[in-house]
C-alpha cells in the first residue's frame, strides 16, 4: 500500500547497490549496515526484522512499488534486492 | 549524563512490559533536562519488549534494546535504551476502553473528533492504532518505532491512517492531528521475525 503523490517514472538505468546502500544510512538500523557486502544475508550483518521492514518500506516508498508477502523472504540480500528492483521498475 | 539516566516507569494496566506512551514522555523529560526546553524526542525504536527498567543513554550502548533521536535546532542526537538489571516496581491501573469507544473507524483509519480528557495524545494514537490492526487480525500487534515531525498538541480531530500493510506483519501508520501529518508510527505483530 505504498502511497505516492505523483507517479513515479520508469527508470532508465539499472537500480545499484550503492543506491540502496544510501537508502539504507537513511534508516536507524541495529546494525551498521553502511558497507554491507552484496551477498551478505541481511541477518548475518545483523539486521532484524524491524531493520529489514524499514528497508521494504523505504524501496515501496522510493521505488513506487508493492512487494508482496511471498516475496519478502526471497530478498534477503543487497544484490537479490537490486535484482528484485531492476525486474519490476528498469 | 555518561552513564544514563534510569527511568522511574510502571507497568499499566495488565501489561508485563513498559509502554512506548510512556517511554516517550520520560525520554523527552531527560532529553529537555539535558538540551534544554526546545528538545523534542523525534524517533523512537524499541526492538523487544522492556520488561525491567530503563536506562536512556547518549553513549553508544552495544546490544542495545532500543534507540531515539532527539532534535534540538539543526542537530539530531543520537540516543540508546538500555535494559537495567532492576525490576519494575510498580504497576499503575490503565483503561483504554473510552478511546475505543469514541472512535470512529474504517479499514485502513480510525479517527477520534472530539477531545477526550484524561488521556494524553500518545495514548489516543496507540489506541486508534490498534483499533485498525484489530480489524486486520486478532493477534496483538506491537508498537515498536514512532517517528515525530512536530510535537504532539491537543488539536482534534485525531487520526491514523495506513501508509503500507507489509507482509500481514507489518504497519506503517500516518499520525494526524487537526488534518495535519505529524509523524509516523510501526507496528509489528507480537512474535514476528522475517
Amino acid at each position: 500500500m505504498a502511497q505516492a503523490s505523483a507517479p513515479i517514472p520508469r527508470r532508465t538505468v539499472p537500480v545499484s547497490t550503492a543506491e540502496l546502500r544510501e537508502l539504507i544510512a537513511g534508516i536507524d538500523t541495529v546494525a551498521d549496515l553502511k558497507k554491507l557486502k552484496e551477498e551478505t544475508l541481511f541477518q548475518d550483518a545483523g539486521a532484524d526484522s524491524l531493520d529489514v521492514f524499514n528497508l521494504i518500506v523505504a524501496v515501496e516508498d522510493k521505488y513506487g512499488i508493492v512487494v508482496p508477502s511471498d516475496h519478502l523472504s526471497q530478498i534477503n540480500t543487497l544484490a537479490k534486492l537490486a535484482n528484485y528492483l531492476n525486474e519490476r521498475v528498469a | 549524563m555518561h552513564d544514563g539516566v534510569v527511568l522511574d516507569l510502571p507497568f499499566k494496566g495488565d501489561r508485563d512490559y513498559l509502554r512506548m506512551a510512556d517511554l516517550h514522555p520520560a525520554i523527552q523529560g531527560v532529553a529537555q533536562n539535558y538540551f534544554g526546553p526546545s528538545a523534542q524526542v523525534s524517533s523512537l525504536i524499541v526492538r523487544r519488549p522492556l520488561k525491567r527498567a530503563i536506562r536512556a543513554s547518549f553513549q553508544p550502548v552495544e546490544g542495545s534494546s532500543g534507540s531515539f533521536r532527539v532534535r534540538n535546532g539543526s542537530e539530531s542526537i543520537p540516543g540508546w535504551l538500555v535494559e537495567t538489571d532492576q525490576q519494575v516496581a510498580r504497576r499503575v491501573p490503565y483503561d483504554s476502553s473510552p478511546i475505543s469507544a469514541a472512535a470512529v473507524s474504517g479499514p485502513d483509519f480510525a479517527r477520534i473528533v472530539d477531545p477526550l480528557p484524561g488521556f494524553a495524545p500518545f495514548d489516543i494514537f496507540v489506541s486508534l492504532v490498534k483499533i485498525v490492526g484489530a480489524k486486520r487480525t486478532p493477534r496483538p500487534w506491537w508498537l515498536c518505532q514512532v517517528n515525530l515531525d512536530t510535537p504532539f498538541t491537543d488539536e482534534f480531530p485525531f487520526e491514523v491512517r495506513v501508509l503500507h500493510w507489509l507482509g500481514g506483519r507489518f504497519a506503517v501508520f500516518n499520525l494526524r492531528q487537526a488534518d495535519t501529518v505529524i509523524g509516523s508510527f510501526r507496528t509489528m505483530l507480537d512474535g514476528t521475525s522475517i
